[in-house]
């Protein structure tokens, strides 16, 4: 028995040496070494380097030149500290309340009814995607809003369209923040409040 | 549903079946003919004389007082780690201690291989406690199970030839770390490295803070991320980093990453059917293992896909577009197909990770998830302890087949005895015990009640996916529930604690019963344990057993919420 202590403690410490310690370290080196930027987070940066954003996660866009991306029950809405969803069923009545409050909220965006996944909030509440579809209805609202023609965002989108990767994995979608910086880049930043 | 989402699950089994006997040689290989690899046996003997282990064949008896021993030192030490994080390194945020109650929860949950978590990682652990505490236990959790199963198929393959070897099933703790140094972790570094480049985060800077496009504040928490989540799917753990587990970009940032996630979760138990095949000296045994877990797995994909790409009948009267399914709870990038898939094999392994909130699932989606548990964890299962929950329906299976044609079943060419079969009963009706007791109780106390997200018949379904995931040691949740409680918190982690190493026990007195039996010929009469007749058999004993025991409850779960909303009734 006393044999066995000894081994279950070198054992013990043995494996958190290893697994714990020497593991998880040198998969930071390594990424370090081979892909910096993604290890930090894939941060994006603006003119005057200072961060404005990663790449991975999305950001609650409320200026109404901006596309918004979907509703977020992290937090306050993109906390990237308190990730999670709503975990309501599909048969509550909240939920259903909630989904009816956010189709009359956009509803005056386009005349067509919007796509659920803009009225319904994401697994990790930091979705940074929408779909091709969602994209294109939020077109003409924001056409009016930057003063600029329906063509020229549609093929903005057109451009930004992430295909599914190998052909099958995934659905046509778009970074919301990154089709955001482009629309900058293009009609400058939006005056406040429209 | 569209084509690319078949095609996504038609080349995951093909990959995986590509991919089971390369793995599931070298498996073997690395436990089974250790002199294959003369460089480490060396090293090997230095490394097992530093740690006092001399590797002599135990007993089955021996053998699960050294796994119980280990793993009860593995969630003291967990425990105090949490518990004592505020005076530890690595604690950016400057996170207090763990309250007593969930610290011990989550020691239990993550030595048990269960990782559930009543805890959210961003905001309650450090990132000491997540890499030195919990990275630490999905590997050990993971060897542990590694070493069940190989002394249980040593159980039923090995012939005792001498005195000495009389009754020995191996050693464990050769067995762990061989799991640990030559399989997990050359696996977990691959796969780590694969994820990095896709996205996932390696760094140990605290919250990152920082003006958006629009001008307001978003902070992002960080951590070693990567090195937790490849032993995560592979370990078949599921203990994210994020409290939104592998739906967080940082912990699968694409459909690539997603897909090869979900690939990980099954790649060692149906490697290890081939090892098994090896092992017996019939690899027709392990073939036929797995088609029935190929089979099952492909059934529970094909519906959930379904169910979930189905229009909301009670959003029907608002102006929305539904094409795309219950998007409610899932990410863009995964898309239907991607989130079905993932939560199928999550649930169908003892993973439990997820991409989507399985909560907001649809009434029979959401069900699948259920029966894939309550089907005992066979389907892929753990690593390791999947197959050896498997081999228990294999005995159960040979014995019905033994009854009906009237002579003493056989195994392996081992006699199935009355010893064998009361714990192979045993083994199987300790889950529904477990959890139907505990769903019960919960159900009829306010303590129990009181913290249920979602009223009426999802709300059942929410306490009894609880017990349910504790029991079969799969750790998903829905998440609606509120289990840090102390209620919650000490019944879950009992219940996780005997699910574990109650049926531990049994199947390693199976193998220890079995080990000392003398192998004889198969005749005509044997009813072979390999083939077409025999997977039906099997698969069909698997969902007869669980249907007659969880029928009851499904139907007052996740039934009667399909019905209501089928009839345009919220709850």
């Amino acid at each position: 028995m006393i044999k066995d202590l000894i081994i279950t403690l070198k054992v013990t410490l043995f494996t958190i040496l290893v697994t714990g310690l020497i593991y998880p370290f040198f998969i930071m080196g390594a990424s370090y070494v081979f892909f910096h930027k993604k290890a930090i987070g894939s941060l994006i940066f603006d003119d005057h380097k200072n961060i404005i954003g990663s790449a991975l996660i999305g950001q609650n866009f409320q200026n109404p030149a901006y596309f918004f991306s979907r509703p977020s029950d992290a937090g306050e809405g993109y906390d990237g500290t308190r990730s999670g969803g709503s975990n309501l069923a599909p048969t509550s009545q909240k939920l259903v309340e909630k989904i009816h409050e956010r189709i009359e909220k956009i509803k005056a965006l386009n005349r067509t009814p919007p796509p659920l996944e803009l009225v319904t909030s994401s697994a990790s509440g930091l979705d940074p995607h929408i779909s091709s579809e969602a994209a294109y209805w939020q077109a003409p609202s924001i056409a009016l809003k930057r003063d600029v023609s329906l063509k020229r965002i549609v093929s903005i989108i057109d451009d930004q369209i992430l295909y599914p990767q190998l052909h099958i994995l995934g659905n046509p979608r778009l970074n919301v923040l990154q089709l955001n910086i482009t629309l900058d880049q293009f009609f400058g930043p939006p005056s406040e409040a429209r | 549903m569209d084509i690319n989402g078949w095609l996504q699950i038609c080349l995951l089994f093909t990959l995986l079946l590509a991919l089971t006997k390369p793995l599931g040689l070298y498996l073997y290989k690395v436990y089974e003919t250790p002199q294959s690899f003369k460089i480490l046996t060396s090293f090997e003997k230095r490394l097992f004389k530093l740690l006092s282990i001399e590797g002599e064949g135990q007993d089955w008896k021996s053998y699960a007082s050294s796994l119980i021993l280990f793993n009860i030192l593995g969630i003291m030490v967990l425990f105090l780690i949490q518990t004592n994080q505020e005076l530890l390194p690595l604690n950016p945020q400057n996170l207090a201690a763990v309250p007593w109650d969930l610290a011990l929860n989550t020691a239990v949950s993550f030595v048990t291989h269960t990782n559930w978590q009543a805890y959210s990682g961003e905001t309650s652990l450090s990132q000491f406690t997540q890499m030195v505490g919990l990275t630490w236990q999905n590997f050990c959790a993971a060897g542990t199970g590694l070493a069940v199963f190989l002394a249980l198929a040593r159980g039923f393959s090995h012939q005792s030839l001498t005195i000495i070897q009389r009754g020995t099933l191996g050693n464990f703790w050769v067995d762990l770390i061989k799991s640990i140094l030559y399989v997990l972790l050359p696996l977990s570094v691959i796969f780590s490295l694969f994820l990095v480049s896709q996205g996932v985060i390696q760094n140990f800077s605290p919250t990152l803070t920082f003006t958006t496009l629009e001008g307001t504040q978003q902070s992002l928490a960080m951590g070693p991320v990567a090195s937790q989540e490849a032993i995560k799917l592979l370990g078949t753990n599921g203990g994210g980093f994020f409290n939104a587990n592998s739906a967080h970009p940082f912990e699968n940032p694409t459909p690539l990453s997603n897909f090869f996630q979900m690939l990980a979760l099954v790649l060692i138990p149906a490697a290890l059917t081939y090892t098994y095949g090896k092992m017996t000296n019939d690899t027709k045994q392990g073939w036929s293992l797995l088609a029935a877990m190929v089979a099952m797995a492909l059934m529970g994909a094909a519906f959930i896909y379904y169910y979930e790409s189905q229009p909301n009948p009670l959003l029907n009267h608002l102006s929305v577009l539904q094409e795309g399914g219950n998007l409610e709870g899932k990410e863009t990038r995964f898309g239907i197909a991607g989130s079905s898939l993932f939560a199928n094999l999550a649930t169908d392994t003892s993973g439990g990770s997820s991409n989507a909130m399985y909560d907001s699932f649809t009434p029979l989606g959401g069900m699948i998830l259920l029966i894939n548990m309550l089907l005992g964890e066979v389907v892929f299962g753990g690593v390791g302890v999947g197959l050896f929950g498997m081999l228990m329906f294999v005995v159960l299976s040979i014995f019905i087949a033994g009854l009906m044609v009237g002579r003493i079943p056989e195994y392996l060419g081992k006699k199935i005895e009355g010893k064998e079969v009361r714990f192979a009963v045993l083994y199987i009706a300790l889950y529904p015990f477990l959890i139907l007791l505990g769903t019960a109780w919960s159900v009829l106390a306010p303590f129990g009640l009181s913290s249920l997200q979602n009223p009426g018949a999802h709300g059942l379904s929410e306490i009894l996916y609880a017990y349910t995931s504790a029991a079969q040691n799969n750790g998903s949740a829905f998440a609606g529930l509120n289990a840090n409680t102390l209620w919650y918190n000490l019944t879950l982690a009992l219940v996780m604690f005997l699910g574990r190493f109650g049926s531990i026990f049994l199947g390693l007195a199976i193998a220890g019963t079995m080990v000392n039996k003398k192998i004889v010929q198969a005749s005509a009469g044997t009813f072979p344990s390999h083939g077409i007749l025999f997977v039906c058999l099997l698969i069909g004993i698997i969902l007869i057993v669980s249907a007659l025991t969880y029928f009851p409850v499904l139907m007052l779960g996740p039934f009667t919420e399909h019905l209501y909303s089928m009839q345009g009734k919220m709850s």
